[in-house]
């Protein structure tokens, strides 16, 4: 049945845009009941209307633009860094049982470290510029990635990569034409929960000692009790988060035209 | 040579090249301690840290704030995403939001937790608590409705009330899942932890990392970090063997 006025997408797509919507809603108000009744004091829970007036002001005065642009240089600069290393060192340990069995157990020792804990550490190697923010997001990055990447090429079907050997294909065809094709479902899973990760990895940097980004401007505007600035930063890297996330989606959409609906969950390994 | 022995050998061969290009690079190099400390250092200040006792005291408050933090997160999860599954408007209004929190980095709320509660045990069990609720959260709403569809037409043509099936049918298949997620959860734990006390702390590994960065002695802030990797692995690995136990029924690789 046709709507005679809303096209046909919109109509297909609303239960699942509105019940979300009227979710947010409902939360949004609370929040707003609670602080307009003052059943918790405003200098702990700022009232939403305050955030968002905080939002829009340093939007406009420019504050909310210093402090964003090295975080997200930073963490797209990491981001690519750690999952392009992740991603040759996953083809490298599925393709060569050598490299598995010298650096294999290795990597799993490591991952067991919470990657953040080095922050103060790459502070003094690298200073709280744009080079320590780079390191520890790629570092942070490269584990959900590799463990994704990994899993992905090893459930190539292997009865696929016997027919092409037979029929005489080098290892770089069977590579490039089976185990990429195969690991990319995966592969996009790990560089989805690898996004949060990225701006995680930025922001502690940014807590242990930096002058400029989100990090930094969470922690000042929480220090001197400018609650409604720290929340509108939180909000704001939250909204990051979720388009970074929508951004990966999207190619992965573009790029893996051949998947429809049936998604390969994330290894979520921190 | 059988396969465990060569993945033996080979990773043995790695650490002693490691060990020696690193003990090598500060010779060659002339690397400072504070940027580089030497193996020997390191092992030094993990002795004094274990044996002589001055890590206890961090490790046990860094411990107690992440597994605190983790049990009350995960269970407040589990609760929340078995309502959430079992009621059709709550699962449309709500999970497509936890969703999206799935992708926010949650630990930048640190701060402000620390401005709420102090630079004690309680604003770093909140915090990890915080963290660990969204993973649980969405594995055990995954984990309901992940359940045999054919069985809960057979407890329905049976009449079985909801909440037996619940019991029977949809708690058991749920149980994957969330000890899948307790796992996730489990790091999470240890980031916020760490995270949090970063920020601000009284004690704790984080605390001890960042002071001895101030104070610029490396070898104490790798021997805190290798015992965070040592403590998280452990803990990890103990999660993974009680998966195994209590999911006896699915084939485990």
């Amino acid at each position: 049945m046709r709507h005679p006025v809303l096209p046909r997408w919109i109509i297909d797509r609303a239960p699942a845009l509105l019940y979300p919507a009227a979710g947010l809603a409902t939360l949004l108000l609370a929040w707003h009941l609670v602080t307009s009744f003052a059943l918790v004091p405003s200098y702990l829970l700022p009232a939403p209307l305050k955030v968002a007036a905080a939002m829009l002001a340093s939007a406009s005065d420019g504050t909310l633009l210093r402090h964003l642009s090295p975080t997200l240089q930073a963490t797209v600069t990491g981001y690519a860094i750690g999952s392009l290393a992740a991603l040759l060192l996953a083809a490298l340990v599925a393709e060569f049982k050598m490299v598995e069995r010298f650096v294999l157990l290795h990597l799993i020792a490591i991952q067991s470290i919470p990657k953040v804990s080095i922050a103060p550490l790459v502070f003094l190697w690298a200073g709280f510029d744009l080079q320590g923010k780079v390191i520890l997001v790629s570092l942070i990055c490269f584990f959900p990635i590799f463990a994704n990447a990994l899993a992905g090429f090893r459930s190539a079907d292997a009865n696929l990569i016997d027919l092409l050997r037979a029929a005489g294909a080098s290892r770089a065809h069977v590579f490039l034409q089976v185990k990429l094709p195969s690991a990319a479902s995966q592969l996009f899973a790990g560089l989805e929960v690898a996004v949060a990760f990225a701006l995680i990895g930025c922001v502690v940097m940014e807590f242990v000692g930096a002058t400029r980004g989100m990090g930094f401007l969470i922690q000042d505007s929480s220090n001197t009790f400018d609650l409604p600035m720290t929340f509108a930063a939180v909000v704001t890297l939250g909204l990051i988060g979720v388009a970074g996330n929508a951004l990966v989606r999207l190619a992965r959409a573009r790029i893996l035209f051949w998947e429809q609906g049936s998604k390969t969950g994330a290894l979520r390994d921190a | 040579m059988p396969e465990p022995l060569k993945l033996a050998l080979a990773t043995l061969a790695t650490f002693i090249v490691l060990m020696l290009l690193w003990q090598g690079a500060i010779g060659l190099f002339a690397i400072p301690s504070y940027i580089l400390p030497p193996p020997g250092a390191v092992g030094a200040a993990l002795e004094r840290g274990w044996i002589g006792g001055t890590l206890w005291p961090h490790a046990w408050f860094t411990v107690r704030g992440a597994l605190i933090g983790c049990l009350i997160g995960s269970l407040l999860g589990m609760v929340a995403g078995a309502i959430v599954a079992e009621v059709r408007i709550a699962s449309l209004a709500f999970y497509p939001l936890v969703i999206a929190i799935q992708s926010m980095p949650t630990v930048a709320i640190a701060p402000l937790i620390v401005v709420y509660l102090g630079v004690g045990l309680a604003s770093k069990i909140v915090t990890v608590a915080l963290l660990c609720f969204f993973p649980v959260f969405v594995n055990t709403v995954a984990g309901f409705n992940a359940a045999d569809p054919r069985l809960i037409d057979l407890y329905r043509a049976a009449s079985a009330t909801r909440w037996r099936m619940f019991l029977d049918v949809k708690l058991p298949g749920a149980v994957d899942h969330i000890m899948a997620s307790l796992q996730i959860a489990l790091v999470l734990a240890f980031v916020g932890c760490v995270v949090s006390e970063f920020v601000a702390s009284s004690a704790g590994l984080g605390h001890v990392i960042k002071t001895f960065a101030n104070d610029l002695n490396a070898a104490v802030m790798f021997a805190a970090i290798a015992s965070l990797g040592l403590i998280g692995g452990t803990i990890g690995f103990l999660i993974t063997r009680a998966h195994r136990r209590i999911v006896f029924w699915r084939t485990w690789r």
